[in-house]
């Protein structure tokens, strides 16, 4: 008993993030994003007795969610229904999606954390970065800039290379 | 430009689906690193601030509560069948001693295996059933309400199975109806504790001109069809993936079963027909 009370608990604490998460990933696919949020959770049920339940459960809970979510878009490239007059002319399925690199790739990994910590703090918190690595606000901006205008620039190259 | 020059406070000032869409690159980027570099807490800090941007929170509170009932559901059934389980692994333990006891005893005073004499008593007809395959019940009540629903959506004469594999249920969006300029859409999903899943989806086309013919995805084109009276139904088998596929007038109906026994699924076919 105590461990179908520990797995309920696991289940009530982190169903919504888990659904939340799916639901970004799957791009607003709400139905998708309950399908897959119950695999994610049927699989903890059926994986109790291996897992540890008190430790780490949450990593463990996104890594499923991210493999069950690849694995749900991957499918759904093959059944995006097409429209064909008969049999013999049902034409090539669009292919699986290819997973493609980040724009993030072209920023250093301090550039990349600024951003991210920039990003996830509310204007009127940002004194607070600023005084974390010992610059000014407006300095703050200043290399906030830099980075967005680097990324800018990589976008750009990589529209112009797909261009060609 | 040093760090000490002027850039004006509000010089970058975030619009909301700017940001959102930032977070978004980022939550994914974080998501698709090797599973040794993931850092967890921030993709739960990056998924936090999205929810609270899109207020996703108030949008999802009672999906979450309906899919967390469904969960504890399958963990009471999952525990309602252990002591089952605990009960035929005895009974096999007993059976399994019945026959080793004697052997024994046969070998040590005979010099004889009574397992051959065993062995031939089965082979004259006796059977050993170890586990209940499935016994073909037709899930009566849920077939009614199938019924039901298409009734009360415009869907009277809808063609419908009559046969549901034992074990599985209406999954979160059951009976789903999502009205179209094109069609009416009727979803109807299942799934079991081994999330095997089935889905049969009726399309009611408002015209001609709207009909979409349902694509077949099938890396080895190993599609057939299928004459069921009159109807043509095509099927394709691929992956422990089952479908088929056929229309009535302007209405399609579609059947999709994933990690079923294909012979489970060309039986829900059969019942549509008979």
């Amino acid at each position: 008993m105590h461990k179908r009370k520990l797995i309920n608990k696991v289940i009530t604490e982190n169903y919504d993030s888990i659904l939340h998460y799916c639901i970004i990933r799957l791009d607003y696919d709400l139905f998708a994003a309950e399908d897959c949020t119950q695999d994610v959770f049927l699989l903890l049920v059926k994986k109790s007795n291996e897992l540890d339940l008190t430790h780490n459960i949450r990593s463990w809970l996104f890594s499923s969610a991210e493999r069950i979510v690849k694995n749900y878009l991957k499918q759904k490239a093959k059944h995006d229904i097409i429209v064909v007059c008969d049999l013999e002319s049902i034409k090539d399925l669009p292919s699986p999606i290819q997973p493609s690199s980040s724009k993030f790739d072209v920023l250093t990994e301090d550039e990349y954390n600024l951003l991210k910590k920039y990003y996830l703090t509310d204007c009127e918190d940002r004194n607070q970065i600023a005084n974390e690595i010992g610059i000014t606000v407006n300095a703050l901006y200043k290399r906030i800039h830099d980075i967005k205008r680097k990324l800018q620039n990589a976008e750009r190259r990589s529209d112009e290379i797909k261009k060609q | 430009m040093t760090d000490h020059d002027d850039f004006p406070m509000n010089h970058f000032p975030e619009d909301e689906k700017f940001l959102e869409h930032e977070l978004k690159e980022m939550l994914e980027y974080e998501t698709n690193k090797p599973e040794e570099l993931r850092d967890y807490e921030s993709i739960d800090l990056l998924l936090r601030k999205l929810v609270k941007l899109q207020k996703l929170d108030d949008r999802t509170q009672r999906r979450t509560q309906a899919g967390i009932h469904v969960i504890q559901s399958a963990i009471r059934n999952q525990y309602k069948k252990s002591p089952g389980r605990k009960i035929r692994r005895a009974v096999l333990v007993a059976c399994a001693s019945l026959i080793l006891v004697p052997n024994i005893w046969s070998y040590s005073v005979y010099g004889m295996n009574v397992l051959t004499l065993t062995y031939t008593y089965v082979k004259g007809g006796v059977m050993i059933e170890f586990q209940k395959n499935d016994s073909g019940t037709s899930q009566g009540g849920i077939c009614e309400d199938m019924r039901r629903i298409c009734s009360e959506n415009g869907l009277e004469d809808a063609m419908l199975p009559s046969y549901i594999p034992d074990g599985f249920y209406p999954s979160t969006d059951y009976g789903k109806v999502n009205e179209t300029e094109k069609a009416t859409i009727i979803e109807f999903r299942f799934k079991n504790e081994a999330n095997y899943k089935i889905n049969y989806m009726i399309l009611e086309f408002k015209n001609q001109d709207e009909v979409m013919v349902f694509g077949m995805p099938n890396d080895k084109h190993n599609i057939i069809e299928k004459d069921y009276g009159g109807f043509t139904v095509v099927i394709s088998k691929e992956d422990q993936q089952y479908r088929a596929a056929f229309m009535k007038g302007l209405t399609q109906y579609s059947l999709s079963t994933y990690d079923l026994d294909y012979s489970l699924a060309e039986r829900i076919v059969d019942s549509i027909f008979n």
